[in-house]
């Protein structure tokens, strides 16, 4: 007697994102095993990132290294300006870099923190004299040489934040533990007027720990230890500002990965990224694991990391990109909204050479690589494509005793433009997988505020693809996948229909 | 010579010879020679109750006067003790101060230590609390809290000092006082022995005007003694004057008969009225 199909229709395969904390079998089919150069899209679908669209085109500044910071210089006056750095330099611009390093000042480092304040840039790394731009000073410049300036070695230091109508700034090479403070409103004061430091050696709720970075959060100055928080209230007055709460166990390990969100801080803690939340009535400030669902592989790849990260939040496209620039790896996680854990939704961009990440006022977001600045746009990495992925978590069809057999796999695909898609399936956990290919129809949209209304032709709308595959072979756990080359078209996965004939009892 | 004369110079020789021996110690005898009576200044010593006294002695040699005040040995090492207190007073009231105002200043500072350390180290529990005891600042070099401390600590030293000052200049004053004092109550046993001996003066004054007056009154006496004695001797010359008159008398008709009886007459004229001797003084 025939039995009847039965059917697991993945709706909106994956958009809860990668998850590889828990069990397979117990898994949620919204879940996926592999999201790779994927991000969840508006519609909450499964989709493939966008690329790098590189836009430097003269880079001899840069020689053969990459770009390791991009920032965006304001100022009140409108005057704009784009800081990289790298090759042991300063530069500006964006399609030709212009090395803009003081004269006299020699680098040989290139980790530097860049933040505008009043009107100003501030440069600092740990152990270089701080430089200063402005549109009135017209060039990068020590700032011993900016007039009214007073700065010692003890300023020579690593992080700096801008808040509170101040420069924060710590680690020098010799200590990581005094936070100093400019004069009002004046960056290269830290003598005179209402400048000062603390030392919060002391504070530490673990006995001792060193300074990592600082955050302005929640009317709070945010002091992140490697392994331990302090939140010092009234910034405004730094004389008077008092300790109003520790987290001990749980630290910042680089200070370019702490973004603030709005609501919430996030930051790379050595057990994964992780968030401070922001409560007005509560005294305390919670700390939730961001990264809950890859918190093993991100754990794995922070112990293998030597070089610095990076991190960029972008609202417009609702994530926060935190590179590993050894394991040329970027986690993506999705902020619409939190999991039932506390956990973000994650993918991976795995095999991709983003070193630095910015995003300017526009909502542009910047990338940083060895061909200089991109931007994050259109579906080619450079030119180059990259590889989207998707795989399921195990399937059981509601009884992972009994044996299946796979029938078909019905993807709905929007996009593509003529791309090829290699739908896998396994059985059982194997690493040895089924595939059947297939191509999309070729269409390529024209959406109006994406593409120039004259230069490309009109759609209707995106290309949608709907094909049935025949699928063989049999097991008690199925795992489905998917995967295409994304080159200049976007590309999501809408659903994905797995129909199976449940057998015998195994 | 003839026979008249020698029967005159007979005569007289026999009258001359005749004569009682205290006739003839009028015109012989050393006048009685009178002697002042000794009224001179007699020293006397006065002694107090305390034992004190006041001597007036005259020096053997040069017969001049002193007087020699002895206290009682209880007085004079009261009256060295005081002398002393009152120059080590007076030394110290002229004295540079600053050695005492940093005494004071440093007992004062020594009652508010304690209270100072409870409030630093409150205040130090404080910012250890609140996580801010590694601030420094520009404005107020550490923290506010840790200023206003200073500050206060500041004043209280600050005070410490001028109360310091002020009562070393008060305790300069009030040994100036003491100083006087000291001294003044150190001449207390000498006055009391001055006051003791103008009593002593008076009696002494009194004494010395009865001895004055006795004295005179012994010198009148021996005067009139003296001149009694006179008077006697005088009427004894007088009677031999008479004696010898009678003689003369006869002796003048004899030399108006017999030569050589002026000679005799002479002769016993000298015997009875010798040169007169020099006057006695007294």
């Amino acid at each position: 007697m025939a039995q009847p199909l039965q059917s697991i229709n993945l709706v909106a395969p994956a958009f809860q994102g990668i998850n590889t904390e828990d069990s397979p079998l117990a898994q949620d089919t919204s879940f996926a095993e592999v999201a790779d150069n994927a991000i969840i899209d508006r519609q909450g679908r499964l989709a493939a990132r966008q690329g790098n669209s590189v836009i430097t085109t003269t880079k001899t500044v840069l020689g053969t290294d990459y770009i390791h910071n991009i920032h965006e210089f304001y100022d009140s006056a409108g005057n704009e300006v784009i800081f990289s750095t790298g090759n042991n330099k300063i530069m500006t611009g964006t399609t030709t870099l212009v090395d803009a390093t003081p004269a006299s000042y020699t680098i040989t480092a290139n980790d530097w923190k860049i933040v505008n304040f009043n009107d100003h840039a501030y440069f600092f790394q740990r152990g270089y004299e701080p430089l200063v731009y402005s549109d009135t000073l017209g060039a990068v410049t020590k700032m011993t040489a900016v007039p009214g300036s007073s700065v010692t070695s003890n300023q020579y230091c690593h992080e700096v934040i801008a808040g509170f109508g101040r420069l924060w700034v710590v680690g020098t090479t010799t200590n990581d533990t005094i936070i100093y403070w400019s004069d009002l409103l004046d960056g290269d004061d830290f003598s005179g007027g209402s400048s000062g430091s603390i030392d919060v050696s002391k504070a530490w709720p673990d006995g001792a720990d060193k300074v990592v970075a600082l955050a302005a959060h929640n009317g709070f100055l945010v002091i992140f230890g490697e392994h331990s928080i302090l939140v010092y209230a009234n910034p405004e007055t730094p004389a008077s500002m008092s300790l109003a709460d520790t987290v001990s166990g749980v630290g910042c390990i680089d200070r370019k990965t702490v973004q603030s969100i709005g609501a919430d801080l996030l930051f790379l803690s050595d057990d994964g990224l992780r968030s401070l939340g922001r409560v007005i009535q509560e005294k305390s400030l919670p700390v939730t694991d961001a990264s809950r669902n890859v918190k093993q592989d991100l754990i794995a790849k922070i112990k293998t990391k030597t070089s610095p990260a990076t991190s960029v939040y972008s609202p417009e496209n609702y994530f926060y990109l935190l590179g590993l620039p050894d394991s040329n790896l970027i986690y993506c996680f999705d902020l619409r909204g939190r999991l039932e854990n506390g956990a973000f939704r994650v993918t991976k961009w795995p095999s991709v050479d983003f070193k630095s990440f910015a995003r300017d006022r526009n909502g542009d977001v910047y990338i940083g690589t060895v061909d200089g600045i991109g931007k994050y746009d259109g579906f080619d990495d450079n030119n180059s494509s990259y590889i989207f992925r998707y795989a399921s978590p195990g399937l059981t069809f509601g009884d992972p005793s009994k044996l299946k057999l796979l029938k078909k796999i019905r993807p709905t695909i929007v996009g593509g433009n003529d791309a090829d898609i290699i739908l896998s399936w396994t059985y059982d956990f194997s690493i040895q997988a089924n595939t059947s290919r297939f191509r999309v129809g070729s269409a390529t949209p024209g959406f109006y505020g994406v593409s120039e209304y004259t230069a490309v032709e009109f759609t209707l709308g995106d290309l949608i693809s709907r094909k049935s595959l025949n699928c063989t072979g049999n097991g008690s756990v199925i795992s489905v996948g998917l995967q295409t080359e994304v080159n200049g078209s976007s590309i999501s996965l809408q659903e994905m229909n797995v129909l199976a004939l449940v057998g015998k009892t195994v | 010579m003839g026979i008249l004369s020698d029967l005159l110079g007979g005569i007289a020789e026999d009258l001359y010879g005749g004569i009682p021996q205290e006739v003839k110690g009028i015109y012989t005898d050393e006048l009685t020679q009178l002697t002042s009576p000794d009224i001179t200044f007699q020293p006397f010593t006065v002694m107090g109750p305390t034992g004190a006294q006041t001597g007036i002695t005259r020096d053997p040699l040069t017969g001049q006067l002193s007087t020699q005040f002895t206290l009682d040995p209880t007085e004079l090492a009261l009256q060295d003790d005081l002398l002393a207190q009152s120059q080590s007073m007076l030394t110290s009231a002229v004295g540079d101060r600053s050695a005492r105002e940093q005494d004071i200043y440093d007992t004062i500072r020594a009652t508010q230590l304690g209270e100072e350390e409870r409030q630093r180290l409150a205040l130090e529990e404080r910012l250890a609390s609140q996580g801010r005891l590694g601030v420094q600042t520009a404005m107020f070099g550490g923290t506010p809290e840790q200023l206003a401390l200073a500050q206060a600590q500041e004043e209280a030293q600050a005070r410490a000092s001028l109360a310091a000052i002020e009562q070393a200049r008060a305790e300069q004053m009030q040994q100036a006082g003491l100083s006087q004092q000291f001294l003044q109550q150190a001449y207390t046993p000498q006055a009391a022995m001055l006051s003791a001996l103008s009593p002593a003066l008076n009696i002494a004054s009194l004494e010395d005007v009865a001895r004055r007056q006795q004295g005179e009154f012994d010198y009148q006496t021996q005067l009139a003694n003296l001149q009694g004695a006179i008077g006697q001797s005088q009427g004894l010359a007088d009677l031999y004057a008479g004696m010898f008159a009678g003689a003369g008398g006869l002796l003048s008709g004899l030399t108006a008969a017999v030569p050589g009886t002026l000679d005799a007459v002479a002769s016993i004229k000298n015997a009875f009225f010798p040169t007169p001797t020099a006057p006695v003084t007294a």
